[in-house]
């Protein structure tokens, strides 16, 4: 499906899955756009091999010309337990499909464009609209998106809005790590030492590494399950398939013990200009209580710095930690839309009432990543 | 026995709407929680509804809409106005639209919005956790202003200096979302609107005097604004781009603006008449009764206007400089544009206390600026509000 002249003389190109991308152009967008490794193709093609749910994918390209100057992921939602827990929160019932750009399994969505042509935003949005018109989707939008002017612009555009989750931001471009260890008050800076020495005297070793994908699988899962959260929000066939597709990518860090096996693992991977640490696992068995958490915090943002990535996203969840180590909150939103001026109004009760409630992104987030 | 064939209005409001209304030859629908025994004497239909139950009101309003259609729902309550936006986009008849009220409610929102569309606002930032309020307040630099992003009420909104500060103000809100905002330094307005179907008319430019400490309580408002024609026009035509980019379609606004280091900021957008006296005033100065106005704009009416009486006006809030108990002459109180919420023994606050605030208004309407000084200084000298100390502060 191609539609042309949406804003400007720009066309959008509307495409029904990975295969249909080149991977080099998409992947060479999204860096030059800032984008980070939830925009890869490989995240999409991990997504699209294993859902966490029932999607059709609908991914907007946005063209100058024959040039790619902007995209924007994007699914029809048949089925999504995160997005059914939102629904249910908000008491709202989704009368048919939703057309979402893209996931709230990751840490970011909605269009990126490159930096000169900003316009190119707007004209995905746009896109967005006319393909869920054409696939017959109840209601079409962007989920977790960064506060932002494009956040803005949707709202005055008369999209409904909530917050549904807070990831947390750390800038890392020090110039050296003890240049970081400097930002902190004496006190914490004790304190995260001191957290460090019981682990090392435990015999706790932190390592950037990754451990096979069965000990990945079930150390996630053992978080999932010990927050009491349903282990269908991140199904093993696509935790393995992320495993697989994102593993260029992969900067995990793990903790071990004295027998050299893995207790905890933060699942991280670096594109462009950001490292993300999107998982969390632990060994609850061995385990009561996540007590590498903070050291491992610590540890990520020192490779960090000493790599020269100027960005990293702690990810959600788990504020007081992360605070203690310098980052900041950041609150992404979810903006939908109909062209129905009744049903609309059942989406701005529904998200009015979810932000009230407070708790849906909690449970959510919280609970898996 | 003669059909009804009054227009009919659904709404959420109080004395002075209704009266409005009932001047107008107006079907009534008052929806309260519950409706006062006086009003409900006077409105057609009072209707008691959970007006936190969106959809219990849509369907109690929608059945009453089934049987005898109702041409608008507006509400002149701050917390009702998403309401409204609601029940009138549900049943598809006339109201302000629900994102703009919803774009008013929330001050997060707001300053989304007018980010979005390139409007000057204070260097913000939304902080879900009350613990995030500290980092936030640092990155964007001391002062700020901490507010609550919804339910404020004109009373959620301090200054802060440092963390303690925060941390008081924080305390103070006891949870939910928070708006950290650079405090923008400069001279305040306060702007009353007519929006109809989309387009804007400016009716008046008030310079507004605000207080000292934290809550930077309103102190009084002076018409004309003191910034001249092109001034006035200046700001109006900022004011008019705010409302377009929140989404205004139809209804009435009262809006605050700030004038800083470089040029207007917007503070505040209320989507209903201005309180205190400020709607005396207006039609006063320029001809428009800004309530019955919300009403035309509701029902599709053209806008009653009549000419002004008064080419200036002095409006000042009656606030104290310390705690204690309050006295005053009440025989003043006989003299034209004196207002008092309080009563002789009653317990106030200072202005610059978070619990204080504007106790009462004196306004006084005249053609001279002397003159109008000479009035004020005559009503303030025969009300001689005072305060005693209490021990009990």
């Amino acid at each position: 499906m191609t539609i042309t002249d949406v804003v400007g003389g720009r066309r959008v190109e509307v495409v029904r899955g990975v295969a249909g991308l080149d991977r080099e152009v998409w992947n060479a967008v999204v860096r030059a756009a800032g984008g980070s490794v939830f925009h890869s193709w490989e995240w999409l093609a991990a997504f699209e091999e294993a859902p966490p749910g029932v999607f059709e994918p609908a991914h907007q390209l946005a063209y100058d010309g024959d040039r790619l100057i902007g995209v924007c992921p994007a699914y029809l939602v048949h089925h999504c337990p995160r997005l059914d827990r939102i629904a249910e929160t908000a008491g709202i019932e989704f009368g048919g499909p939703v057309l979402l750009a893209h996931s709230l399994a990751a840490f970011v969505g909605g269009p990126i464009v490159v930096p000169d042509h900003p316009e190119a935003e707007d004209v995905l949005m746009s896109g967005l609209a006319d393909t869920a018109t054409a696939l017959g989707a109840w209601a079409w939008g962007a989920v977790n998106l960064p506060a932002g002017r494009l956040v803005g612009r949707l709202i005055g555009a008369g999209y409904a809005t909530a917050q549904v989750n807070t990831t947390y931001l750390l800038d890392t471009g020090h110039a050296s790590v003890e240049d970081y260890w400097s930002t902190f008050r004496s006190k914490h800076r004790r304190e995260l030492q001191r957290e460090r020495r019981v682990l090392t005297q435990r015999g706790i070793r932190i390592a950037e590494s990754t451990p096979d994908v069965d000990t990945h699988v079930r150390l996630v899962h053992g978080v999932v399950t010990d927050h009491g959260a349903s282990l269908d929000v991140l199904p093993e066939d696509f935790l393995r398939a992320l495993h697989r597709h994102l593993a260029p990518y992969d900067r995990s860090l793990t903790a071990t013990d004295l027998s050299g096996d893995a207790i905890a693992v933060f699942a991280a991977y670096e594109f462009g200009a950001q490292r993300s640490l999107w998982l969390a696992g632990l060994d609850v068995d061995r385990l009561d209580s996540f007590g590498p958490y903070r050291p491992m915090l610590v540890t990520a943002v020192e490779s960090a710095v000493t790599a020269g990535i100027p960005r990293v996203n702690l990810g959600r969840g788990n504020p007081a930690p992360k605070r203690r180590v310098g980052a900041v909150a950041a609150p992404l939103y979810l903006a939908l839309a109909s062209d129905d001026r009744a049903r609309t109004a059942l989406l701005h009760a529904a998200l009015r009432e979810l932000e009230r409630d407070g708790t849906a992104h909690e449970d959510v987030g919280n609970g898996c990543c | 026995m003669a059909a009804d064939d009054r227009p009919s209005i659904a709404c959420v409001s109080g004395r002075r709407v209704v009266d409005v209304l009932a001047g107008m030859d107006v079907r009534t629908v008052l929806l309260g929680d519950p409706t006062p025994l006086d009003l409900a004497c006077l409105a057609d239909v009072p209707l008691d509804v959970d007006l936190g139950d969106w959809k219990a009101t849509e369907a109690a309003l929608g059945a009453l809409h089934h049987v005898r259609p109702l041409t608008a729902v507006f509400s002149v309550f701050d917390a009702h106005l998403p309401l409204a936006g609601y029940l009138a986009a549900r049943l598809g008849i006339r109201g302000l639209s629900l994102a703009a009220a919803l774009n008013c409610d929330n001050k997060a929102r707001m300053r989304l919005v007018l980010d979005g569309a390139g409007v000057a606002g204070p260097a913000h930032l939304v902080v879900n956790d009350p613990a995030d309020a500290e980092p936030a307040a640092r990155r964007l630099g001391y002062p700020v202003v901490l507010k609550k992003t919804v339910g404020a009420r004109g009373r959620g909104a301090l200054v802060c200096h440092d963390d303690a500060d925060v941390a008081r103000a924080v305390t103070t809100f006891g949870g939910g979302a928070l708006l950290v905002e650079s405090y923008v330094d400069g001279p305040e307005y306060a702007i009353q609107t007519i929006t109809v179907d989309g387009v804007t008319e400016v009716v008046n430019v008030l310079a507004q005097h605000v207080g000292p400490g934290p809550r930077q309580p309103e102190l009084g408002y002076d018409y004309p604004s003191g910034l001249g024609e092109v001034g006035d026009l200046a700001l109006g035509e900022f004011v008019v781009s705010a409302l377009h980019a929140l989404g205004f379609d139809d209804g009435v606004a009262h809006v605050q603006v700030r004038i800083g280091a470089d040029g207007p900021v917007l503070m505040n957008v209320a989507a209903r008449p201005p309180g205190g006296q400020l709607c005396a005033l207006t039609e006063r100065v320029s001809g428009v009764d800004m309530t019955r106005a919300a009403v035309d704009v509701a029902l599709g009416l053209p806008v009653l206007r009549h000419e002004p009486t008064a080419s200036r006006a002095l409006y000042r809030c009656v606030a104290f400089g310390q705690a204690g108990v309050v006295d005053y002459d009440v025989d003043a109180l006989d003299s034209p544009g004196v207002f008092l919420d309080v009563e002789p023994g009653d317990q106030v606050h200072p202005a610059d206390d978070p619990r204080g605030g504007s106790y009462g208004r004196i306004v006084v309407y005249g053609d001279e600026t002397p003159q109008l000084l000479r009035d004020y200084q005559a009503v303030l000298d025969s009300l001689r509000p005072r305060v005693r100390p209490s021990r009990m502060w």
